[in-house]
Protein backbone atom coordinates (compact mmCIF):
# COMPACT_ATOMS: atom_id res chain seq x y z
CA UNK A 1 0.00 0.00 0.00
CA UNK A 2 2.78 2.42 0.89
CA UNK A 3 4.31 1.86 -2.52
CA UNK A 4 1.00 2.71 -4.16
CA UNK A 5 0.62 5.79 -1.99
CA UNK A 6 4.14 6.87 -2.69
CA UNK A 7 3.60 6.69 -6.40
CA UNK A 8 -0.11 6.72 -6.95
CA UNK A 9 -0.39 7.77 -10.58
CA UNK A 10 -3.51 9.04 -12.20
CA UNK A 11 -5.05 5.63 -12.83
CA UNK A 12 -4.70 4.36 -9.29
CA UNK A 13 -6.07 7.66 -7.96
CA UNK A 14 -9.15 7.41 -10.12
CA UNK A 15 -9.56 3.69 -9.46
CA UNK A 16 -9.46 4.33 -5.72
CA UNK A 17 -12.20 6.95 -5.80
CA UNK A 18 -15.73 5.86 -5.01
CA UNK A 19 -17.85 8.97 -4.94
CA UNK A 20 -16.28 11.17 -7.60
CA UNK A 21 -16.90 8.79 -10.57
CA UNK A 22 -20.55 8.36 -9.59
CA UNK A 23 -20.96 12.10 -9.25
CA UNK A 24 -19.24 12.78 -12.58
CA UNK A 25 -21.40 10.17 -14.32
CA UNK A 26 -24.53 11.72 -12.84
CA UNK A 27 -23.46 15.15 -14.07
CA UNK A 28 -22.97 13.82 -17.60
CA UNK A 29 -26.25 11.86 -17.55
CA UNK A 30 -28.18 14.93 -16.37
CA UNK A 31 -27.34 16.69 -19.62
CA UNK A 32 -30.04 14.53 -21.18
CA UNK A 33 -32.74 16.01 -18.95
CA UNK A 34 -35.34 18.09 -20.80
CA UNK A 35 -34.79 21.80 -20.34
CA UNK A 36 -38.14 22.24 -18.59
CA UNK A 37 -37.06 19.78 -15.92
CA UNK A 38 -33.58 21.30 -15.69
CA UNK A 39 -35.23 24.65 -15.01
CA UNK A 40 -37.06 23.07 -12.08
CA UNK A 41 -33.77 21.78 -10.71
CA UNK A 42 -31.37 24.67 -11.34
CA UNK A 43 -30.48 27.36 -8.82
CA UNK A 44 -33.06 30.13 -9.16
CA UNK A 45 -33.22 33.02 -6.76
CA UNK A 46 -36.97 33.63 -6.61
CA UNK A 47 -38.13 30.01 -6.21
CA UNK A 48 -35.34 29.37 -3.70
CA UNK A 49 -36.46 32.27 -1.57
CA UNK A 50 -40.01 30.98 -1.94
CA UNK A 51 -38.98 27.71 -0.30
CA UNK A 52 -37.79 25.41 -3.11
CA UNK A 53 -34.73 24.44 -1.10
CA UNK A 54 -34.06 21.27 -3.07
CA UNK A 55 -32.56 23.42 -5.80
CA UNK A 56 -29.49 23.92 -3.61
CA UNK A 57 -28.66 20.23 -4.01
CA UNK A 58 -30.01 19.60 -7.51
CA UNK A 59 -28.46 22.65 -9.20
CA UNK A 60 -24.97 21.09 -9.44
CA UNK A 61 -26.41 18.44 -11.75
CA UNK A 62 -27.75 20.98 -14.24
CA UNK A 63 -25.48 22.52 -16.86
CA UNK A 64 -25.43 24.94 -19.78
CA UNK A 65 -24.69 22.29 -22.39
CA UNK A 66 -22.47 19.26 -22.89
CA UNK A 67 -19.11 21.08 -22.90
CA UNK A 68 -19.93 22.75 -19.59
CA UNK A 69 -21.00 19.42 -18.04
CA UNK A 70 -17.99 17.52 -19.42
CA UNK A 71 -15.49 20.06 -18.06
CA UNK A 72 -17.11 19.96 -14.64
CA UNK A 73 -17.26 16.15 -14.66
CA UNK A 74 -13.51 15.97 -15.32
CA UNK A 75 -12.86 18.51 -12.57
CA UNK A 76 -15.00 16.48 -10.17
CA UNK A 77 -13.12 13.29 -11.07
CA UNK A 78 -9.71 14.86 -10.43
CA UNK A 79 -10.54 16.80 -7.26
CA UNK A 80 -12.78 14.00 -5.97
CA UNK A 81 -10.01 11.43 -6.33
CA UNK A 82 -7.52 13.69 -4.55
CA UNK A 83 -10.00 14.50 -1.78
CA UNK A 84 -11.01 10.90 -1.21
CA UNK A 85 -7.38 9.89 -1.01
CA UNK A 86 -6.73 12.64 1.54
CA UNK A 87 -9.90 12.56 3.63
CA UNK A 88 -11.87 9.40 2.85
CA UNK A 89 -15.26 8.93 1.15
CA UNK A 90 -17.33 9.66 4.24
CA UNK A 91 -15.79 13.08 4.66
CA UNK A 92 -16.09 13.73 0.93
CA UNK A 93 -19.81 12.94 1.00
CA UNK A 94 -20.33 15.24 3.99
CA UNK A 95 -18.36 18.06 2.37
CA UNK A 96 -20.32 17.73 -0.87
CA UNK A 97 -23.65 17.97 0.94
CA UNK A 98 -22.62 20.96 3.02
CA UNK A 99 -20.76 22.71 0.19
CA UNK A 100 -23.85 22.54 -2.05
CA UNK A 101 -25.76 24.37 0.67
CA UNK A 102 -22.95 26.86 1.35
CA UNK A 103 -22.32 27.72 -2.30
CA UNK A 104 -26.03 28.16 -2.99
CA UNK A 105 -26.39 30.49 -0.02
CA UNK A 106 -23.18 32.29 -0.97
CA UNK A 107 -24.63 33.05 -4.40
CA UNK A 108 -27.83 34.31 -2.81
CA UNK A 109 -25.90 36.63 -0.56
CA UNK A 110 -23.08 37.90 -2.77
CA UNK A 111 -24.48 37.79 -6.32
CA UNK A 112 -27.74 39.72 -5.99
CA UNK A 113 -28.12 40.27 -9.75
CA UNK A 114 -27.92 36.58 -10.53
CA UNK A 115 -31.34 35.02 -11.10
CA UNK A 116 -30.34 31.50 -12.10
CA UNK A 117 -27.27 29.31 -12.06
CA UNK A 118 -26.16 25.88 -13.20
CA UNK A 119 -23.04 23.88 -12.66
CA UNK A 120 -21.10 21.54 -10.39
CA UNK A 121 -17.81 23.38 -10.15
CA UNK A 122 -18.63 24.77 -6.71
CA UNK A 123 -18.52 21.16 -5.53
CA UNK A 124 -15.23 20.60 -7.35
CA UNK A 125 -13.80 23.66 -5.65
CA UNK A 126 -15.03 22.29 -2.30
CA UNK A 127 -13.23 19.01 -3.02
CA UNK A 128 -10.13 20.98 -4.02
CA UNK A 129 -10.21 22.83 -0.69
CA UNK A 130 -10.64 19.54 1.14
CA UNK A 131 -7.78 17.89 -0.75
CA UNK A 132 -5.53 20.88 -0.11
CA UNK A 133 -6.17 21.14 3.61
CA UNK A 134 -6.77 17.53 4.71
CA UNK A 135 -3.94 16.17 6.83
CA UNK A 136 -0.56 17.78 7.42
CA UNK A 137 1.09 19.76 4.66
CA UNK A 138 3.82 17.13 4.41
CA UNK A 139 6.60 19.64 4.85
CA UNK A 140 5.09 21.99 2.26
CA UNK A 141 3.07 24.53 4.28
CA UNK A 142 4.19 27.40 2.08
CA UNK A 143 2.92 25.61 -1.03
CA UNK A 144 -0.41 24.97 0.67
CA UNK A 145 -0.87 28.64 1.56
CA UNK A 146 0.36 29.74 -1.86
CA UNK A 147 -2.23 27.54 -3.56
CA UNK A 148 -4.95 28.86 -1.29
CA UNK A 149 -3.85 32.39 -2.17
CA UNK A 150 -3.94 31.55 -5.88
CA UNK A 151 -7.48 30.26 -5.47
CA UNK A 152 -8.50 33.54 -3.84
CA UNK A 153 -6.95 35.49 -6.72
CA UNK A 154 -8.83 33.25 -9.14
CA UNK A 155 -12.15 33.98 -7.39
CA UNK A 156 -11.37 37.70 -7.46
CA UNK A 157 -10.71 37.53 -11.21
CA UNK A 158 -14.00 35.70 -11.68
CA UNK A 159 -15.79 38.33 -9.60
CA UNK A 160 -14.39 41.11 -11.77
CA UNK A 161 -15.76 39.54 -14.90
CA UNK A 162 -13.34 36.94 -16.25
CA UNK A 163 -15.43 34.77 -18.59
CA UNK A 164 -15.84 31.05 -17.96
CA UNK A 165 -14.31 29.17 -20.89
CA UNK A 166 -17.01 26.50 -21.04
CA UNK A 167 -19.93 28.83 -20.39
CA UNK A 168 -22.16 30.19 -23.14
CA UNK A 169 -21.77 33.86 -24.03
CA UNK A 170 -23.41 36.17 -21.53
CA UNK A 171 -23.41 33.71 -18.64
CA UNK A 172 -21.44 34.99 -15.68
CA UNK A 173 -19.15 32.81 -13.60
CA UNK A 174 -20.65 32.01 -10.21
CA UNK A 175 -17.61 33.14 -8.26
CA UNK A 176 -19.45 33.29 -4.93
CA UNK A 177 -20.38 29.61 -5.24
CA UNK A 178 -16.78 28.72 -6.04
CA UNK A 179 -15.42 30.72 -3.10
CA UNK A 180 -18.02 29.39 -0.67
CA UNK A 181 -17.39 25.80 -1.81
CA UNK A 182 -13.62 26.17 -1.49
CA UNK A 183 -13.91 27.72 1.97
CA UNK A 184 -16.29 24.96 2.99
CA UNK A 185 -13.83 22.26 1.84
CA UNK A 186 -11.01 23.86 3.86
CA UNK A 187 -13.19 24.37 6.95
CA UNK A 188 -14.33 20.75 6.97
CA UNK A 189 -10.93 19.21 6.23
CA UNK A 190 -9.71 16.78 8.91
CA UNK A 191 -6.46 17.53 10.71
CA UNK A 192 -5.16 13.99 10.12
CA UNK A 193 -5.04 12.19 6.80
CA UNK A 194 -7.45 9.39 5.91
CA UNK A 195 -6.34 5.98 7.05
CA UNK A 196 -7.65 3.71 4.42
CA UNK A 197 -6.31 1.67 1.63
CA UNK A 198 -7.21 2.86 -1.80
CA UNK B 1 -112.09 67.05 -7.06
CA UNK B 2 -109.72 69.75 -6.11
CA UNK B 3 -107.43 67.07 -4.57
CA UNK B 4 -107.34 65.13 -7.84
CA UNK B 5 -106.51 68.31 -9.69
CA UNK B 6 -103.77 69.06 -7.22
CA UNK B 7 -102.30 65.58 -7.75
CA UNK B 8 -102.22 66.06 -11.51
CA UNK B 9 -100.53 69.41 -11.17
CA UNK B 10 -97.93 67.95 -8.81
CA UNK B 11 -97.26 65.06 -11.20
CA UNK B 12 -96.90 67.44 -14.09
CA UNK B 13 -94.37 69.45 -12.15
CA UNK B 14 -92.42 66.35 -11.07
CA UNK B 15 -92.28 64.80 -14.55
CA UNK B 16 -89.77 67.25 -16.02
CA UNK B 17 -87.68 66.73 -12.88
CA UNK B 18 -87.49 62.97 -13.47
CA UNK B 19 -86.66 63.48 -17.11
CA UNK B 20 -83.94 65.94 -16.26
CA UNK B 21 -82.31 63.58 -13.78
CA UNK B 22 -82.36 60.58 -16.05
CA UNK B 23 -78.94 59.63 -17.50
CA UNK B 24 -78.04 60.18 -21.12
CA UNK B 25 -78.81 57.35 -23.51
CA UNK B 26 -75.12 56.65 -24.13
CA UNK B 27 -72.28 57.10 -21.67
CA UNK B 28 -68.69 56.48 -22.75
CA UNK B 29 -65.42 56.03 -20.85
CA UNK B 30 -62.30 55.59 -22.87
CA UNK B 31 -58.56 56.04 -22.83
CA UNK B 32 -56.75 55.43 -26.07
CA UNK B 33 -53.12 54.37 -26.22
CA UNK B 34 -52.72 56.20 -29.54
CA UNK B 35 -54.00 59.46 -28.06
CA UNK B 36 -51.65 59.03 -25.12
CA UNK B 37 -48.54 58.18 -27.11
CA UNK B 38 -49.21 60.39 -30.17
CA UNK B 39 -51.17 63.36 -28.78
CA UNK B 40 -50.36 65.81 -31.54
CA UNK B 41 -50.59 63.49 -34.46
CA UNK B 42 -52.62 65.12 -37.21
CA UNK B 43 -52.12 62.08 -39.34
CA UNK B 44 -51.63 58.40 -38.58
CA UNK B 45 -48.42 57.95 -36.56
CA UNK B 46 -45.46 56.67 -38.52
CA UNK B 47 -43.95 53.88 -36.51
CA UNK B 48 -40.21 53.82 -37.01
CA UNK B 49 -39.12 51.78 -34.04
CA UNK B 50 -35.64 50.52 -33.54
CA UNK B 51 -34.70 47.05 -32.46
CA UNK B 52 -35.98 46.22 -29.00
CA UNK B 53 -33.04 45.04 -26.91
CA UNK B 54 -34.34 43.04 -23.98
CA UNK B 55 -32.03 42.28 -21.10
CA UNK B 56 -33.50 39.49 -18.99
CA UNK B 57 -34.78 39.57 -16.38
CA UNK B 58 -36.89 42.24 -18.07
CA UNK B 59 -38.39 44.73 -15.63
CA UNK B 60 -42.03 45.38 -16.44
CA UNK B 61 -44.38 48.20 -15.53
CA UNK B 62 -48.15 47.94 -15.92
CA UNK B 63 -50.37 50.99 -16.08
CA UNK B 64 -53.74 52.17 -17.28
CA UNK B 65 -53.56 54.69 -20.09
CA UNK B 66 -54.44 58.05 -18.51
CA UNK B 67 -57.43 60.02 -19.68
CA UNK B 68 -58.85 63.42 -18.84
CA UNK B 69 -60.72 63.30 -15.51
CA UNK B 70 -64.41 62.81 -16.00
CA UNK B 71 -67.33 61.69 -13.79
CA UNK B 72 -67.88 57.97 -13.65
CA UNK B 73 -64.32 57.05 -14.59
CA UNK B 74 -62.98 53.78 -13.23
CA UNK B 75 -61.73 54.51 -9.69
CA UNK B 76 -58.06 53.93 -8.91
CA UNK B 77 -58.61 51.02 -6.46
CA UNK B 78 -60.56 49.18 -9.18
CA UNK B 79 -57.75 49.89 -11.64
CA UNK B 80 -55.16 48.56 -9.18
CA UNK B 81 -57.21 45.39 -8.76
CA UNK B 82 -57.43 44.83 -12.51
CA UNK B 83 -53.72 45.54 -12.99
CA UNK B 84 -52.89 43.03 -10.27
CA UNK B 85 -54.77 40.38 -12.27
CA UNK B 86 -52.80 41.24 -15.39
CA UNK B 87 -49.58 41.25 -13.40
CA UNK B 88 -50.10 37.54 -12.75
CA UNK B 89 -49.57 36.86 -16.47
CA UNK B 90 -46.05 38.25 -16.27
CA UNK B 91 -45.14 36.44 -13.06
CA UNK B 92 -43.30 33.13 -12.99
CA UNK B 93 -41.56 33.65 -16.34
CA UNK B 94 -37.84 33.15 -16.32
CA UNK B 95 -37.14 36.11 -18.62
CA UNK B 96 -39.23 38.55 -16.57
CA UNK B 97 -37.96 40.05 -13.35
CA UNK B 98 -39.61 42.71 -11.23
CA UNK B 99 -43.14 43.81 -12.13
CA UNK B 100 -44.37 47.22 -11.02
CA UNK B 101 -47.98 48.36 -10.98
CA UNK B 102 -47.85 52.05 -11.92
CA UNK B 103 -50.70 54.22 -10.61
CA UNK B 104 -52.44 56.26 -13.34
CA UNK B 105 -51.62 59.48 -11.51
CA UNK B 106 -47.99 59.10 -12.58
CA UNK B 107 -48.92 59.32 -16.26
CA UNK B 108 -50.03 62.53 -17.93
CA UNK B 109 -52.88 62.45 -20.45
CA UNK B 110 -51.36 62.98 -23.89
CA UNK B 111 -47.88 62.70 -22.39
CA UNK B 112 -46.47 60.70 -25.29
CA UNK B 113 -43.35 58.57 -25.25
CA UNK B 114 -41.49 61.26 -23.32
CA UNK B 115 -43.84 60.87 -20.39
CA UNK B 116 -43.65 57.09 -20.73
CA UNK B 117 -39.85 57.24 -20.60
CA UNK B 118 -39.97 59.48 -17.50
CA UNK B 119 -42.22 57.05 -15.69
CA UNK B 120 -40.13 54.07 -16.82
CA UNK B 121 -37.04 55.75 -15.38
CA UNK B 122 -38.85 56.61 -12.17
CA UNK B 123 -40.02 53.02 -11.65
CA UNK B 124 -36.85 51.51 -13.15
CA UNK B 125 -38.64 49.36 -15.72
CA UNK B 126 -37.61 48.37 -19.25
CA UNK B 127 -40.99 47.72 -20.81
CA UNK B 128 -44.42 49.06 -19.99
CA UNK B 129 -47.74 47.33 -20.52
CA UNK B 130 -50.28 50.07 -21.25
CA UNK B 131 -53.88 49.13 -20.66
CA UNK B 132 -56.29 51.14 -22.80
CA UNK B 133 -60.02 50.80 -22.42
CA UNK B 134 -63.23 51.78 -24.10
CA UNK B 135 -66.55 51.26 -22.38
CA UNK B 136 -69.94 52.33 -23.67
CA UNK B 137 -73.09 52.11 -21.60
CA UNK B 138 -76.41 52.28 -23.41
CA UNK B 139 -79.38 53.33 -21.29
CA UNK B 140 -82.93 52.44 -22.35
CA UNK B 141 -86.33 52.43 -20.76
CA UNK B 142 -88.74 49.56 -21.16
CA UNK B 143 -92.51 49.46 -21.03
CA UNK B 144 -92.54 49.05 -17.26
CA UNK B 145 -91.08 52.53 -16.88
CA UNK B 146 -94.58 53.90 -17.16
CA UNK B 147 -95.18 52.63 -13.62
CA UNK B 148 -92.70 55.17 -12.32
CA UNK B 149 -95.69 57.46 -12.36
CA UNK B 150 -96.90 55.69 -9.27
CA UNK B 151 -93.77 56.82 -7.38
CA UNK B 152 -93.69 53.43 -5.61
CA UNK B 153 -92.91 51.97 -9.02
CA UNK B 154 -89.70 53.95 -9.13
CA UNK B 155 -88.47 51.79 -6.25
CA UNK B 156 -89.82 48.36 -7.17
CA UNK B 157 -90.19 48.19 -10.94
CA UNK B 158 -87.17 47.66 -13.16
CA UNK B 159 -88.19 50.02 -15.87
CA UNK B 160 -84.70 50.89 -17.07
CA UNK B 161 -82.21 48.73 -18.91
CA UNK B 162 -78.51 49.06 -19.50
CA UNK B 163 -76.21 47.39 -21.93
CA UNK B 164 -72.48 47.81 -21.31
CA UNK B 165 -69.84 47.02 -23.91
CA UNK B 166 -66.25 47.00 -22.72
CA UNK B 167 -62.99 46.60 -24.55
CA UNK B 168 -59.62 46.30 -22.81
CA UNK B 169 -56.38 46.26 -24.76
CA UNK B 170 -52.97 45.55 -23.26
CA UNK B 171 -50.12 46.92 -25.38
CA UNK B 172 -46.61 46.12 -24.23
CA UNK B 173 -44.00 48.65 -25.36
CA UNK B 174 -40.24 48.54 -25.12
CA UNK B 175 -39.61 52.03 -23.80
CA UNK B 176 -36.10 52.56 -25.22
CA UNK B 177 -36.92 51.52 -28.80
CA UNK B 178 -40.62 52.57 -28.63
CA UNK B 179 -41.41 49.22 -30.19
CA UNK B 180 -44.73 47.49 -29.66
CA UNK B 181 -43.76 44.02 -28.47
CA UNK B 182 -47.20 42.49 -28.18
CA UNK B 183 -50.83 43.26 -27.57
CA UNK B 184 -53.72 41.33 -26.06
CA UNK B 185 -57.33 42.48 -26.22
CA UNK B 186 -60.35 41.43 -24.19
CA UNK B 187 -64.00 42.33 -24.55
CA UNK B 188 -67.17 41.87 -22.58
CA UNK B 189 -70.84 42.68 -22.66
CA UNK B 190 -72.93 43.07 -19.53
CA UNK B 191 -76.63 43.80 -19.57
CA UNK B 192 -79.30 44.19 -16.94
CA UNK B 193 -82.16 46.23 -15.64
CA UNK B 194 -82.81 48.43 -12.64
CA UNK B 195 -85.41 50.69 -11.19
CA UNK B 196 -85.13 54.41 -11.07
CA UNK B 197 -83.91 54.43 -7.47
CA UNK B 198 -81.04 51.98 -7.80
CA UNK B 199 -80.12 52.59 -11.42
CA UNK B 200 -76.93 54.47 -10.59
CA UNK B 201 -75.64 51.83 -8.19
CA UNK B 202 -76.56 48.91 -10.48
CA UNK B 203 -74.87 50.41 -13.50
CA UNK B 204 -71.76 51.32 -11.53
CA UNK B 205 -71.41 47.71 -10.38
CA UNK B 206 -72.17 46.43 -13.87
CA UNK B 207 -69.53 48.69 -15.37
CA UNK B 208 -66.94 47.33 -12.93
CA UNK B 209 -68.13 43.82 -13.79
CA UNK B 210 -67.67 44.65 -17.47
CA UNK B 211 -64.05 45.63 -16.89
CA UNK B 212 -63.41 42.48 -14.86
CA UNK B 213 -64.87 40.23 -17.57
CA UNK B 214 -62.88 41.98 -20.28
CA UNK B 215 -59.69 41.57 -18.26
CA UNK B 216 -60.56 37.92 -17.64
CA UNK B 217 -60.71 37.48 -21.41
CA UNK B 218 -57.50 39.44 -21.99
CA UNK B 219 -55.38 37.56 -19.43
CA UNK B 220 -55.20 34.18 -21.27
CA UNK B 221 -54.45 36.03 -24.48
CA UNK B 222 -51.71 37.93 -22.71
CA UNK B 223 -50.30 34.61 -21.44
CA UNK B 224 -50.35 33.27 -24.96
CA UNK B 225 -48.74 36.40 -26.41
CA UNK B 226 -45.97 36.28 -23.79
CA UNK B 227 -45.31 32.63 -24.70
CA UNK B 228 -45.29 33.75 -28.32
CA UNK B 229 -42.79 36.52 -27.55
CA UNK B 230 -40.38 33.98 -26.11
CA UNK B 231 -40.83 31.79 -29.17
CA UNK B 232 -40.25 34.81 -31.46
CA UNK B 233 -37.05 35.66 -29.63
CA UNK B 234 -35.86 32.06 -29.97
CA UNK B 235 -36.73 32.15 -33.66
CA UNK B 236 -34.51 35.23 -34.04
CA UNK B 237 -37.21 37.87 -34.59
CA UNK B 238 -35.31 40.70 -36.36
CA UNK B 239 -37.13 43.30 -34.26
CA UNK B 240 -36.20 41.89 -30.88
CA UNK B 241 -32.76 41.06 -29.57
CA UNK B 242 -31.84 39.59 -26.23
CA UNK B 243 -28.72 40.61 -24.37
CA UNK B 244 -27.84 39.20 -21.04
CA UNK B 245 -27.67 41.63 -18.16
CA UNK B 246 -24.30 41.14 -16.43
CA UNK B 247 -24.64 38.40 -13.86
CA UNK B 248 -28.20 37.50 -14.75
CA UNK B 249 -27.34 33.89 -15.52
CA UNK B 250 -24.60 32.14 -13.68
CA UNK B 251 -22.59 29.11 -14.44
CA UNK B 252 -20.33 27.23 -12.20
CA UNK B 253 -17.56 26.40 -14.65
CA UNK B 254 -13.88 25.88 -15.27
CA UNK B 255 -11.39 27.63 -17.43
CA UNK B 256 -7.66 27.33 -18.06
CA UNK B 257 -6.87 29.03 -14.74
CA UNK B 258 -8.96 26.50 -12.82
CA UNK B 259 -7.36 23.56 -14.60
CA UNK B 260 -3.89 24.98 -13.87
CA UNK B 261 -4.87 25.25 -10.22
CA UNK B 262 -6.03 21.63 -10.10
CA UNK B 263 -2.83 20.50 -11.79
CA UNK B 264 -0.86 22.37 -9.13
CA UNK B 265 -3.06 20.78 -6.46
CA UNK B 266 -2.34 17.32 -7.86
CA UNK B 267 1.39 18.09 -7.88
CA UNK B 268 1.13 19.30 -4.27
CA UNK B 269 -0.63 16.07 -3.28
CA UNK B 270 2.00 14.01 -5.03
CA UNK B 271 4.87 15.94 -3.37
CA UNK B 272 3.17 15.72 0.02
CA UNK B 273 2.94 11.95 -0.28
CA UNK B 274 6.55 11.80 -1.34
CA UNK B 275 7.58 14.12 1.48
CA UNK B 276 5.33 12.59 4.15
Amino acid sequence: MSARLASPGVVSYLAGARIAPVLAAAVIAAVLLPDALAQRLEWQRVPLLAGEAWRLWTAPFTHHGTAHAAANAIALLVTGALAERAAGPGRVAAVLAIAALASGLGQLAFMPAMESCRGASSLAWALAGLALWAGPAGGLPFVRWALAGLAVVKFWLEMTGAPGATLPEGVAVAWAGHAAGFACGIALAPASPATRSA
Amino acid sequence: MSRVLLAFVAAALLLPGCAANFPRREVRQSASVVEYLYPKADEAPKLEPGIAILKPPVKVGIAFVPSAPRPGALPEPERAKLLARMKSSFEGRDFIGRIEVIPTAYLRPGGGFDNLAQVARMFDVDVVALVSHDQVRFNDSNALAVLYWTLVGAYVVNGDEYDIHTMIDVSVFDVASRRLLLRAPGTSRVGGSANLANYGERTRLAQADGYEKAVAEAVPRLDSELDGLKARIRAADPGVRVENRPGYKGGSAFDAGSLAFFAALAAFAWMRRRGG
